[in-house]
C-alpha cells in the first residue's frame, strides 16, 4: 500500500528548492531537535544578549520558541517549504540563545546557525561556518597556558571524568596530556584550510568525523546538540552523485527482485538505476557474466564496487539510513557510534563480505520465486 | 524569497553572520569573556558560590533560582562567564548594593582562587 505523499516527504531529497545535501542536513537537524526533545531546554529570558528581550512576557516567549521549534522541525520534515522552515527554526534557536545567558551554549548557537545558513541556500556558507568554528576553537586553545602544559586534559580526563583508560595510561606516559592537548590544537587548526579547499573535502570529513566520534566514545557525552550538529554539517562537504548509480543485479533471482523492490521503496529520489545483468550491461565496464553471477555490482562515475561494498555504497544515499543512525546515537551514543564507524570504514569488510557471500550463495533459498541459479547438490 | 535575488540576499545574510563571528573571535582576545567566539569546553571551572543579601545568606536552592546555575559545580566555560552572570544579576536585582558574594573557584584543577562581588 502506497503511503500518502506528505508521509513520504522525509524520504525525498531532490526536486526541492535546496540541494539534496542541504535538504538532508536540515532534516537531520530537525530530527535531532525532536529526538533529543530539545524544546524542553528552552528557558524564559534571563540576562539577554539582546536588550529588551527580558521585557517580553517570559512564559509566552518561552512557549512561543518551543512551539516554533517543534512546528518548524516538523515542517522541515514534512513540507516542501524547506527554506522558510529552516530559516524560522534556526532563527528561533538563535533567538533563544540571545535571550538568555543561562541557556547560551556553543552547541545551540552552531545548530541554529547551520539551519539559518542552510536556508541561505549556498553550501559554501556552511563549510565556512565549520572552518570558522574550528579556527575559533583552535585559536583559543593555542593561546591558553593550560592547553600548552596539558593541565586542561589532565584535570578533565583524570579528575573530572575519571576515565579509566586515561588513569591507566597517565602514569606510564607523563607527557600524555600535553601530547593530547597539542594534538587537539593542531588538528583543529589543520581542519581550517582543509575545510576551505574543495579538493580536501574527504580528508576534512574523515578527520572531523573521527575526532568528534573519538570524543564521544571517550566521554560518552554528545555535548548536548554539538556532536549531532558537527556530524550533520559534514554533509556540506559531500558531492551528490550527478547521475544515478547503476546497480547490476541478477534479474532471474526472486530474492534479488524482492531486495530490489524493498530498496526502491526507500529510494524516493531514484538515485539507484537498476539494470539486470542479463541485459549484458556488464560488458560496458568489462564485467563478465561469471563475475556478475557471484555478486551485485554498483557503478558510480568511474567507481565500480561489488558485493558488500556495493550494497553499503547504495544504502548511504538513503535518508532513512541516516535517520536510523541518528535515532540509534540518541538512544545509545557510544555503541551506536562505534557500530556506525565500523560499518562505514573498511574495518567491517571481512565480516560484511562473508555475510554477503553466504547470502549470495544461498539466495535461491530465499524469496518466493524460483532462482535461475542451480541449487547446490544434496547430500 | 524566491529565485536568484532570494539566494543573493541569503548569501549576503550568511556572510554577515560569519563576519559577526569573526568580530567576536577578535573581540575575545581583548576580554576574558568567551561568548560567540567558539571556545567550547576549553576550560573547566570548579566553583562554589556563597551569597548574602544584607545579613541573610541564601540557600543552594535560592542561589540556583537566582543565577540559574547550581550553587556548586563545574562549568565548562570561562570562569568569567559565571562572574558576568552574577554581576549582571546583582546589578538588576540589587542595585542598592546590599549583596555580598564570594565565589571560590579553581580553573582546570589549579589552585583555589576567590572572586568577590562587589569587587574590592
Amino acid at each position: 500500500m502506497a503511503l500518502p505523499q506528505p508521509l513520504t516527504q522525509p524520504f525525498r531529497l531532490t526536486g526541492l528548492e535546496l540541494p539534496p545535501q542541504t535538504v538532508l542536513l536540515c532534516r537531520l537537524l530537525a530530527l535531532t531537535i525532536l529526538f533529543t526533545w530539545h524544546p524542553r531546554q528552552i528557558q524564559t529570558p534571563f540576562l539577554p544578549f539582546l536588550p529588551g528581550l527580558d521585557e517580553l512576557p517570559p512564559v509566552l516567549f518561552q512557549r512561543t520558541i518551543q512551539t516554533v521549534l517543534v512546528l518548524g522541525s516538523l515542517a522541515i520534515l514534512f513540507t516542501r517549504r524547506l527554506r522558510l522552515a529552516a530559516l524560522v527554526t534556526g532563527s528561533a534557536l538563535l533567538l533563544a540563545v540571545l535571550s538568555s545567558r543561562a541557556y547560551y551554549g556553543n552547541n545551540k548557537t552552531f545548530t541554529g546557525l547551520l539551519l539559518v545558513l542552510a536556508a541561505c541556500g549556498d553550501l559554501r556558507l556552511i563549510r565556512w561556518q565549520f572552518a570558522l568554528l574550528y579556527f575559533g576553537a583552535g585559536l583559543n586553545k593555542a593561546l591558553d597556558p593550560d592547553w600548552h602544559s596539558g593541565q586542561f586534559f589532565h584535570n578533565w580526563a583524570g579528575a573530572r571524568l575519571a576515565n579509566p583508560l586515561y588513569l591507566w595510561a597517565a602514569p606510564h606516559l607523563p607527557s600524555l596530556p600535553q601530547i593530547i592537548c597539542w594534538s587537539t590544537v593542531a588538528l583543529e587548526l589543520a581542519l581550517v584550510p582543509l575545510m576551505l579547499r574543495r579538493r580536501f573535502a574527504w580528508p576534512a570529513i574523515w578527520l572531523s568525523a573521527l575526532f568528534q566520534c573519538g570524543l564521544l566514545v571517550f566521554t560518552g557525552d554528545t555535548f548536548n546538540l554539538f556532536f549531532f550538529a558537527s556530524q550533520i554539517a559534514l554533509l556540506a562537504f559531500v558531492e551528490w552523485p550527478p547521475s544515478p548509480v547503476t546497480v547490476i543485479w541478477d534479474g532471474e533471482c526472486g530474492f534479488c527482485a524482492q531486495t530490489k523492490g524493498w530498496m526502491q521503496r526507500f529510494d524516493r529520489d531514484g538515485i539507484l538505476h537498476w539494470v539486470p545483468q542479463q541485459t549484458n550491461i556488464g560488458d560496458r565496464w568489462g564485467l563478465s557474466r561469471e563475475l556478475l553471477k557471484d555478486a551485485m555490482y554498483s557503478v558510480s562515475g568511474s567507481t565500480i564496487r561489488q558485493g558488500y561494498s556495493a550494497w553499503r555504497a547504495m544504502v548511504v544515499w538513503f535518508p532513512v539510513f541516516w535517520y536510523a543512525a541518528l535515532a540509534a546515537v540518541v538512544l545509545a551514543p557510544r555503541p551506536a557510534v562505534v557500530a556506525f564507524l565500523l560499518f562505514l570504514t573498511p574495518l567491517s569488510n571481512p565480516i560484511g563480505e562473508a555475510v554477503y557471500r553466504w547470502v549470495a550463495r544461498n539466495r535461491h533459498r530465499f524469496g518466493d520465486q524460483t532462482c535461475a541459479l542451480p541449487a547446490p547438490p544434496k547430500g | 524569497m524566491a529565485g536568484k535575488a532570494g539566494f543573493a540576499l541569503g548569501f549576503s545574510m550568511g556572510c554577515a553572520l560569519l563576519a559577526a563571528q569573526c568580530g567576536a573571535i577578535v573581540y575575545a582576545r581583548f576580554t576574558p569573556l568567551r561568548y560567540f567566539c567558539w571556545a567550547p569546553f576549553d576550560q573547566q571551572t570548579k566553583y562554589l558560590i556563597e551569597v548574602y543579601i544584607g545579613d541573610e545568606g541564601l540557600t543552594e536552592f535560592q542561589i540556583q533560582q537566582r543565577y540559574r546555575r547550581p550553587a556548586a559545580g563545574v562549568d565548562n566555560r570561562s570562569a568569567h562567564h559565571l562572574f558576568d552572570l552574577i554581576e549582571r544579576t546583582e546589578n538588576k536585582l540589587e542595585p542598592a548594593g546590599r549583596s555580598r558574594i564570594t565565589v571560590l573557584y579553581s580553573i582546570n584543577g589549579g589552585r583555589q582562587l576567590t572572586w568577590h562581588y562587589p569587587n574590592p
